[in-house]
């Protein structure tokens, strides 16, 4: 939508350039539209439940619109996000299988949070000790964190 | 694991005390199992992705390390942890006949539970909220019954950013990761999933102190963690859990013995894998 928005300002600017100053103003205004991949792998009402939440997401962030992708199970969901990135439209966050984070590390094909955590002021050690120490062998790879654990079980 | 304390009572079990090991729980399952199909004593979903899950913790839970946690180039399928596992899942379904044959999913693992043809099933923590909304009679949740030595493979799901984002969609996705997991978000999703909160300080919180004080089958998945091991992450992970897998289905199907299904499924497995070994652990150095 945002690759549309920008195409139509652009029309704009060629036609009317007063209504491309206008166009340009409102684009700077927009907000980041972004979209998240999330699978459901279990019974139960997660998927309305997710919706629930990315909406009341966007109502407390005016400049991000998140979209919420139902991707199905964990096997679909990783199908589906390698398709995107390999048709060079990645989502720009997956709720991926925890232990796909590794096979992602190998192939190059995810970033690292480790820069945008340190750019939070925090150490990505630090950081990390926010969650259960059991999850690390899944999230963390070579030593940097390529997975932010988000739902977690055992059977 | 789930069990059915209506169902356990009736088979003269005590409900307060689930089986440990798995001998016990055997026993159990032998005691649960009535004719015709009328109620079987364990049920677990063994379609793909469950499958490899669960095998993974019975060969843990039987002294194996299944795969290696630091190199995706190998696992350990044809290995005796491996092969007991096996075995002790054909004892269950062709010899002592306490487990439905064939390949059942969760539909089925959990219709039965709720209309009380299944004394015991293994299921995810991630169904705990859907257990808990349709089983109508008391049921209790324990830890998995162990052989060697208790083990429970972590499961669920993390956030990633993929490759190819500009820094401005990457720095909003951050900000919507932060929320998705902070301490009030991460808490509401567990409580409404049964899923464990992986951020910590969820658990400080007045709301999900009150709920894990109202509902103690929820505590079961946090004690277990003690006994957390990571979960199969491999070069090509999906294929090679499935050399697995297809072999695990087919000895619910009674279709291959166990010590033929672990040579098959580590040929399979190491056909997959060798790309990623070659240019990596047999990479030659000069």
């Amino acid at each position: 939508m945002t690759e549309i928005t920008r195409r139509t300002a652009l029309g704009a600017a060629i036609a009317i350039p007063a209504a491309a100053a206008m166009a340009r103003t409102a684009l700077a205004a927009d907000p980041v539209e972004i979209d998240l991949f999330f699978p459901v792998p279990v019974q139960g009402k997660l998927a309305d439940k997710m919706k629930e939440l990315i909406d009341r997401f966007n109502a407390s962030h005016d400049n991000i619109k998140a979209t919420a992708v139902y991707t199905g199970s964990y096997d679909d969901t990783n199908l589906k996000t390698r398709a995107a990135i390999k048709a060079g439209k990645p989502p720009a966050a997956v709720i991926m299988s925890a232990n796909f984070v590794r096979e992602y590390v190998i192939n190059g094909d995810v970033d690292p949070f480790d820069p945008i955590i340190e750019k939070d002021g925090k150490t990505p050690a630090a950081y990390f000790d926010n969650f259960w120490p059991a999850l690390k062998p899944n999230a963390v790879v070579d030593g940097m964190v390529y997975g932010i654990p988000y739902q977690n079980s055992t059977p | 694991m789930y069990y059915s304390v209506g169902a356990f009572k009736d088979a003269g079990l005590d409900p307060d005390k689930p089986p440990a090991t798995w001998t016990e729980w055997l026993g159990a399952a032998k005691k649960l199992t009535k004719p015709n199909g009328d109620r079987w004593g364990i049920n677990f979903p063994c379609t793909y992705d469950y499958c490899g899950w669960l095998t993974s913790a019975f060969v843990m839970q039987n002294g194996g390390q299944y795969y290696n946690h630091d190199y995706g180039g190998e696992v350990y399928y044809n290995t005796p942890s491996a092969l007991g596992a096996l075995t002790m899942l054909d004892t269950l379904v062709n010899k002592a006949k306490v487990m439905p044959p064939g390949v059942s999913d969760a539909n089925a693992c959990t219709s039965a539970f709720f209309a009380g043809r299944l004394g015991m099933m293994l299921l995810s923590t991630g169904s705990l909220s859907f257990v808990r909304d349709n089983m109508k009679t008391p049921y209790k949740v324990a830890f998995l019954p162990k052989a060697v030595r208790n083990a429970a493979p972590i499961g669920g799901a993390s956030l990633i950013l993929p490759k190819g984002n500009t820094p401005e969609r990457q720095a909003a996705a951050w900000t919507l990761i932060t929320w998705l997991i902070s301490p009030e978000i991460a808490g509401e999703w567990s409580r409404f999933t049964g899923y464990f909160s992986p951020r910590k300080a969820a658990y400080d919180l007045p709301d999900m102190q009150t709920f894990m004080a109202d509902h103690s089958d929820a505590k079961i998945a946090l004690d277990q963690l003690q006994y957390a091991v990571p979960w199969f992450d491999t070069f090509n992970t999906v294929a090679v859990r499935k050399a697995m897998e297809d072999q695990v289905q087919a000895i619910l199907s009674g279709k291959i013995a166990p010590a033929d299904a672990v040579v098959a499924a580590q040929k399979a497995a190491d056909d997959l894998l060798r790309p990623y070994v070659e240019q990596t652990a047999l990479k030659a150095i000069g």
